[in-house]
């Protein structure tokens, strides 16, 4: 048995090795039936008696409970997670389940349609009428016409995901009033929320990007590369983060500012929130949040770190952060 | 529902352990709890129109086993290529390919304890207690080298050996476990 398999398993194998075994994996019979052996056998061994634990069971029971009395039995979304974890920073996300798109594409010719995440932390799929598929995330909307003509162009507020079905004939154009995104086939990530510095993050393929109003400045991106407003202007750098954890349920940030962090979650959650001192805004963090979980639990684990306190306001909307 | 089914005790005697059955799988242990939540809601929603005698345990584990290949299939979809280079589209297809050659029309509860300990008792005194440390008692093998007075190199041979062994013994002795007949 390759012994790398034991250490992948122990997750002590560093990275790069890691990386080698995977591919091997899929390459090699021998490897990968010694991987997925390896992890039926861990899972089998996860039944066993000695796992069992009835003060954790308990806990859950009690989210459970409250949960079955509020579910009419339709509601996907669950919030599952409750302020347990708040003690922990790490604190990896439920997904909000996916609301599948239904009804959205009425016969309509030219007309166009309107498609909306609910805010906060809805998520919603979309197929378009090309086969493109889009993720929305939360209070985000995408206009599209119902049958596409010629150049594939749709108008995006907020932030989506976009799995784009290739057609040279017809590229597909992303408008966020900022700029044009354009592509034949390829999956990336825009965030465009209104008031926000647009972000343009792409994981696979080729894009390129211009302002409407001078396409002949035209910024191209490779795999793994991001376009960033910043103050008005546009960089292009490295990915540093997975751009794309909200689709999977959470919001990860690594070694950002409390004023970045507070920027996304204003736009996730619909809310604003104010900050007296300044000197807070650059608190840094790296952590993980459920997107399920509501905003006041995310500031209060946020405060364990860099201890701040959180004043309510007379608008519900509207949050005031102090200095302590 | 059977006169005889409680759903408390049911829930948990099974929960803490389907959920690290379940984060074997999709990796995430809040992904984890949602999916092995969600399972339990459908089953307390449909328990009545059940018949007497279902078994819930393999109830339990096939609901899970789908809920988590929906989970993968999703992720997989969306994930074409990892923006940082760690190839998840490898993790995720393998564990989906593990969870699905998994039969887990389990027996009751048991029968499972009962396969379990005679595989585990197959494997050689040094072995087991390496392999019960870190698969059961959930520690490192770093520090269990430490704790044994070993080195890591050992307790890694040792984990190799009690895999392979564990591999054959669950073949050979435990039909309900024959889908690791089908990767040999």
């Amino acid at each position: 048995m390759d012994i790398r398999v034991v250490k992948y398993f122990d997750q002590s194998l560093p990275d790069q090795e890691c990386r080698e075994l995977l591919q091997e994996a899929l390459e090699d019979e021998e490897i990968r039936r010694e991987m997925i052996a390896c992890r039926q056998l861990s899972s089998l061994l996860a039944l066993d008696e000695s796992r069992i634990d009835r003060v954790s069971g308990e806990e859950a029971y009690k989210r459970f409970i409250r949960h079955r009395r509020t579910s009419s039995g339709r509601v996907r979304s669950v919030r599952w997670i409750g302020s347990v974890a708040a003690a922990v920073l790490l604190f990896i996300g439920v997904r909000a389940l996916f609301h599948p798109a239904v009804g959205l594409h009425p016969a309509a010719e030219a007309e166009w349609v309107q498609a909306e995440a609910p805010s906060p932390g809805g998520v919603r799929d979309l197929t378009l009428p090309d086969g493109t598929l889009v993720c929305l995330n939360s209070g985000s909307s995408l206009r599209y016409p119902g049958q596409f003509k010629g150049e594939r162009r749709v108008e995006l507020e907020g932030e989506a995901f976009f799995d784009v079905r290739p057609d040279a004939a017809h590229p597909f154009v992303v408008s966020t009033g900022k700029m044009d995104v354009k592509v034949l086939g390829t999956r990336f990530n825009v965030f465009s929320y209104p008031g926000r510095d647009l972000v343009i993050s792409l994981l696979e393929g080729a894009v390129c990007a211009f302002r409407p109003e001078s396409p002949e400045e035209v910024f191209r991106l490779n795999p793994g590369e991001q376009l960033e407003e910043r103050e008005g202007r546009f960089l292009l750098h490295g990915l540093e983060e997975d751009p794309v954890t909200w689709m999977d349920g959470y919001f990860s940030f690594t070694d950002r500012t409390l004023g970045f962090i507070l920027s996304r979650l204003e736009c996730y959650y619909n809310v604003r929130i104010i900050v007296a001192d300044p000197h807070l805004l650059e608190y840094r963090y790296t952590g993980k949040f459920s997107r399920s979980d509501d905003i006041i639990s995310i500031l209060a684990v946020l405060k364990k770190i860099y201890p701040f306190s959180v004043c309510p306001t007379d608008d519900p909307d509207v949050i005031r952060l102090e200095s302590i | 529902m059977g006169e005889g089914f409680d759903y408390k005790d049911f829930y948990l005697t099974w929960y803490s352990r389907s959920k690290a059955f379940a984060r074997e799988y999709v990796g995430d242990v809040m992904e984890a709890e949602n999916i092995v939540q969600e399972v339990f809601l459908q089953i307390y929603q449909r328990r009545k129109s059940f018949p007497e005698d279902i078994n819930w345990v393999s109830y339990l584990f096939t609901a899970i086993k789908n809920h988590c290949l929906d989970y993968l299939k999703n992720r997989l979809r969306r994930r074409t290529l990892s923006y940082d280079g760690y190839d998840r589209q490898a993790v995720d297809t393998l564990r989906m390919q593990a969870l699905e050659q998994l039969d887990v029309d389990f027996p009751d509860q048991n029968r499972i304890q009962e396969r379990i300990e005679k595989a585990l008792s197959a494997l050689p005194d040094r072995c087991r207690q390496v392999f019960v440390m870190n698969k059961l008692e959930g520690k490192k093998q770093n520090d269990i080298a430490a704790e044994l007075g070993i080195s890591v190199n050992t307790v890694e041979s040792q984990m190799a050996k009690a895999y392979k062994i564990l591999r054959e013994e669950l073949k050979d002795c435990i039909p309900i476990l024959f889908f690791l007949l089908n990767i040999f």
